[in-house]
């Protein structure tokens, strides 16, 4: 009699014990998933930025917007806090190659392009924590102020952690994993109207610490 | 098929937790890092509604995250509590913005060189629905009490810096005194 209550009482307390390893698995999954998520949409713009031709560059006109959608807004804030919004400047990133791979500090790159249409324009290098690559090189940008270029407009440049005798030279050194961004100051309406359609400057990978890709 | 229903409950509780709680980051997260900013900005509070020029952007340049190296840029933490904020920017000779960013980091009015009367910016900054000063300068108003006012002027060279730093000392932040 005793040794069947006791069974019984142990089924139960088993049920039980599944019970809350069930909710509390779930509960701690849920958390987990939520969090994780929402920091994957806070910093990875694939989802509210559209690619632009050639699948290289990431943009969105709803930056700064006041009607940007909440995951814009939050990218915004986490990876580009107190950017104007599209009509005062246009903003394009990328942490890729031309051919799709990761920028890396380990790889030296060519960036060539021409005269943006804008009234001006940057290229600036960021280390993998959104700010200046901790080095002295005093190289983080090129801009069309500065920018050596052809009588067409024309311009290649070099990125990579010495200069190598580049006449327009951003610095990639202590960048870790890197990423640009353009900055299109008092664009053309043709970039308001057609902001994918921009000619964007390509970046072609030249070899990776001293070996040829 | 009772091992599978004793799971329902539970993964249809843990999918709604994770899209409560995803939500509710993104929807927070644009005023909590606003909100540091500012904090960075005004050291906690102590310096709102005056500007505070920063340096050329260096690799020390770490209150903003993506800062342009090409740029001179001054900030003003405003805070409407205790009425208007008079806000001026002097003209320059290239590029350059007063844009103005509510706590939810939305840029709702922004004025570049060009668009600025020659001897500058002046604009009145008033809560949005609050009476509308009479008064020469632009008035704009704004969606928070707080905020962020920012100056950016073109200067990718020391030299073109220095000037800036010169040519944005005149620019006032402050509490608008009828």
């Amino acid at each position: 009699m005793k040794s069947a209550k006791r069974s019984r009482m142990q089924s139960v307390k088993r049920t039980m014990m599944g019970t809350i390893v069930r909710w509390s698995l779930t509960i701690i999954v849920g958390l987990a998933a939520g969090l994780l998520s929402a920091r994957w949409v806070m910093t990875s713009p694939t989802g509210s930025f559209v690619q632009t031709r050639g699948d290289l560059w990431r943009t969105s006109l709803d930056v700064g917007s006041t009607h940007a959608n909440p995951y814009v807004r939050a990218l915004v804030a986490k990876r580009g806090l107190l950017a104007l919004s599209a009509k005062e400047t246009i903003y394009y990133g990328t942490s890729k190659d031309s051919d799709g791979r990761p920028l890396r500090e380990a790889c030296d790159y060519e960036i060539s392009g021409t005269s943006l249409p804008a009234r001006w324009w940057s290229i600036t290098l960021y280390a993998g924590d959104d700010f200046l690559a901790v080095n002295n090189d005093d190289a983080p940008s090129i801009d069309a102020t500065t920018i050596a270029s052809g009588p067409s407009g024309a311009w290649t440049g070099r990125i990579s952690r010495e200069r190598a005798g580049a006449a327009n030279w951003i610095s990639s050194k202590a960048a870790g994993d890197l990423a640009l961004s353009i900055r299109m100051y008092n664009p053309a309406p043709t970039v308001l109207a057609h902001p994918l359609e921009v000619d964007l400057p390509t970046i072609k990978r030249l070899d990776c610490a001293g070996n040829p890709s | 098929m009772k091992a599978l229903k004793i799971w329902i409950g539970p993964v249809i509780a843990g999918l709604v937790i994770a899209a409560a709680v995803h939500m509710v980051v993104v929807l927070d997260a644009p005023g909590r890092i606003m909100a540091a900013a500012m904090n960075r900005i005004s050291d906690d509070g102590a310096r709102t509604n005056v500007w505070r020029h920063a340096p050329r952007t260096s690799i020390a340049s770490r209150n903003i995250v993506r800062p342009s190296p090409d740029l001179a840029y001054s900030s003003c933490v405003f805070d409407l509590s205790n009425g208007p904020v008079r806000i001026t920017a002097p003209s320059w000779n290239d590029y350059a913005s007063l844009s103005i960013f509510a706590a939810n980091t939305d840029n709702f009015y922004v004025i570049n060189d060009r668009q600025m009367p020659s001897g500058g910016a002046d604009i009145l900054l008033i809560r949005n629905g609050s009476a509308r000063p009479a008064t020469s300068a632009i008035v704009v108003e704004s969606p928070s009490t707080k905020g962020i006012a920012l100056l950016r002027y073109l200067a990718p060279t020391p030299e073109r810096f220095a000037a800036a730093a010169a040519a944005r000392t005149s620019a006032r932040c402050e509490v608008w005194r009828d």
